[in-house]
């Protein structure tokens, strides 16, 4: 028991500490991310998506 | 008991996120051109956003409430759910199992990959209607669990809670029906903000005021042994380890949702990255709400085992509906005023970035794999996109419903698990064998389909109706090896269909 005890503790403390870190980095570099998805979506005139469009008509005239 | 610390301050904050999120509805409406657009925000996600809507999406309030519940009831076993889904998600992105494929083929939902892999619009179709069908179920309980985590951590009356969560519903509602994914993606970015600032300072503080020490000591002699070796615990053991793995893998690379994220990546790498970072996230989407939960469990121990979490005897109560309420009432009563706020809002956004998510998931298959398919004359994007804000509205009134009358009769995340399972079943084996193997066909792939529903004899009521609860309850069949068996056989099954009726036109493709 006292092995389980033990990696799970260590388990916790790993992951707390390395997701502490991984949340400051998404948090700050979100933001950029966010303004770039605005940008590309301001450049999108059409975004009509493949959505098997082709595949559609194909099986539609058959 | 039920008092909490809940004040004034604390609800000013919750109802300044809630007007913050009408804002960004209204704000990115300007930038929806399309059904692009709409389902998967042009595909130009990139890894960081990626990350925070991944986890963000599936760090919901109901993750938080079944992983709490988890820890109430099983003790620190219940982190090996956790680390198997963590495990599971970092093989994933290693190897880019099934998800870079699917988005190479660049679909948007899973049932039109059945399409453009099997060409045929039928296998779609019926795909499509298992999917949504399973996948409203599956968050049937939703609001349950959120209107418990209400008002647990509020301690405000039943009625009053059915209102607060009438007008979340709606918020989530107006939101997602105006920005849909793009909104989705910023208010899961915020939301992972908010909500991983307050759980990590939530353990910190939890671990200050109860120690370590008096966390294990009193886990040992509520549980012994069982409270540590997920192997020997009761109702866990090796097959219920294995189905938490197989969940793992299910929940990032073949449930819908997730397989959304992946679809909306930028490109291959983006996708590969993601999964990587996000193993991460899947694993502590579990852990900290467990600990939490091992926290309350330890906490109302102390307290002298008083109920309704503890019965006469000391024992930790078996009713699902009062384990589930131990994590709100303890946050309620250990975090103090405005850090309570921050946590109560982070987790209201997680419930509606969880609603969000899974409201246009199930509407747009629903549109674009059920309705789209079965019209006549392909539908226009104007009407495509009216289609999903209809279906968002039905599936959301339903909710409701099913929510306030559906019986729990077993834990929330086995309820999950098993309706979740009438879809993905099937689906597993579609996928693997659809990508994997040549030989699959369309005929292989409707029996897996059929075979994975009989996944929901998992379900309590439903073997409650067929009168088989004593008979599984003798032979020890648990609601996981119902699910590992179906999966098993719908996998057999499809092999063996497929050899016998193959498809009698040469692939075009490679999939592989």
């Amino acid at each position: 028991m006292e092995g389980w005890i033990n990696f799970w503790g260590a388990l916790l403390l790993v992951t707390l500490v390395i997701y502490t870190v991984l949340v400051l980095y998404v948090s700050l570099g979100g933001v950029a991310d966010i303004r770039n998805m605005f940008k590309s979506l301001s450049g999108n005139e059409n975004s009509e998506d493949s959505d098997s469009q082709e595949l559609d008509e194909e099986i539609s005239e058959s | 008991m039920l008092e909490t610390n809940f004040s004034n301050i604390d609800w000013f904050i919750v109802a300044a996120y809630l007007a913050g999120t009408v804002v960004i509805g209204l704000w990115v409406n300007r930038y929806i051109k399309g059904m692009g657009d709409f389902l998967v925000a042009g595909r130009s996600l990139r890894t960081r956003l990626g990350i925070a809507t991944m986890i963000g999406s599936e760090l919901g309030l109901v993750t938080a409430m079944f992983a709490a519940q988890k820890g109430f009831t099983t003790g620190f076993s219940a982190f090996h759910i956790g680390l198997m889904a963590g495990i599971a998600t970092l093989i994933v992105g290693v190897t880019g199992f099934i998800v870079v494929p699917l988005r190479r083929m660049g679909v948007m939902t899973i049932p039109e990959f059945y399409e453009k892999r099997f060409r045929s619009r039928s296998l779609r179709i019926v795909g499509g209607f298992i999917l949504a069908a399973a996948g409203i179920l599956n968050m049937g309980l939703f609001l349950k669990a959120g209107a418990v985590f209400v008002s647990g951590i509020t301690g405000i009356d039943d009625d009053a809670v059915k209102w607060v969560m009438t007008v979340m519903i709606v918020l989530v509602l107006f939101y997602t029906c105006l920005g849909g994914m793009v909104s989705v993606i910023i208010t899961d970015y915020v939301q992972f903000v908010v909500l991983s600032f307050g759980l990590l300072l939530t353990c910190v503080i939890a671990v200050k005021k109860i120690g370590w020490s008096t966390l294990v000591n009193g886990v040992e002699k509520i549980y012994s042994d069982q409270g540590f070796n997920p192997l020997v615990a009761e109702g866990v053991g090796g097959s219920y380890v294995s189905w938490m793995f197989f969940l793992g893998v299910i929940s990032c690379a073949v449930w819908q949702t997730a397989v959304m994220r992946a679809c909306a990546a930028e490109s291959v790498a983006v996708v590969k990255k993601m999964y990587l970072w996000s193993s991460l996230g899947f694993m502590i989407r579990f852990l900290i709400p467990q600990f939490i939960g091992i926290c309350a469990l330890v906490y109302f121990y102390d307290m002298g085992a008083v109920g309704p979490f503890f019965d006469g005897q000391g024992k930790v109560s078996t009713d699902p509906d009062v384990t589930m309420k131990a994590m709100p009432v303890f946050l309620g009563k250990l975090l103090p005023v405005g850090l309570l706020g921050i946590v109560a809002a982070g987790m209201i956004a997680a419930f509606m970035s969880t609603h969000d998510t899974y409201l246009l998931c199930w509407s747009s298959v629903l549109t674009e794999d059920v309705v789209n398919p079965l019209a006549s004359k392909r539908m226009s994007q104007r009407a495509r996109i009216v289609l999903t804000r209809a279906f968002l509205v039905m599936i959301a009134i339903f909710l409701v419903i099913w929510g306030l009358w559906y019986d729990l009769g077993q834990d929330l995340w086995d309820y999950m698990a098993v309706s979740g399972a009438i879809y993905f079943t099937g689906a597993f084996a579609i996928l693997l064998l659809g990508l994997y193997w040549e030989r699959a066909s369309t005929a292989g792939a409707f029996s897996a389909l059929f075979i994975g529903t009989l996944a929901v004899i998992g379900l309590k009521p439903v073997q409650e109706k067929l009168n088989l609860v004593d008979y599984f309850q003798e032979k020890g069949i648990g609601s996981h090896h119902i699910g590992l068996t179906v999966s098993f056989i719908a996998v057999l099954a499809m092999m063996v269909v497929s050899l016998t009726i193959p498809d009698k036109k040469e692939r075009t493709e490679n999939f592989n």
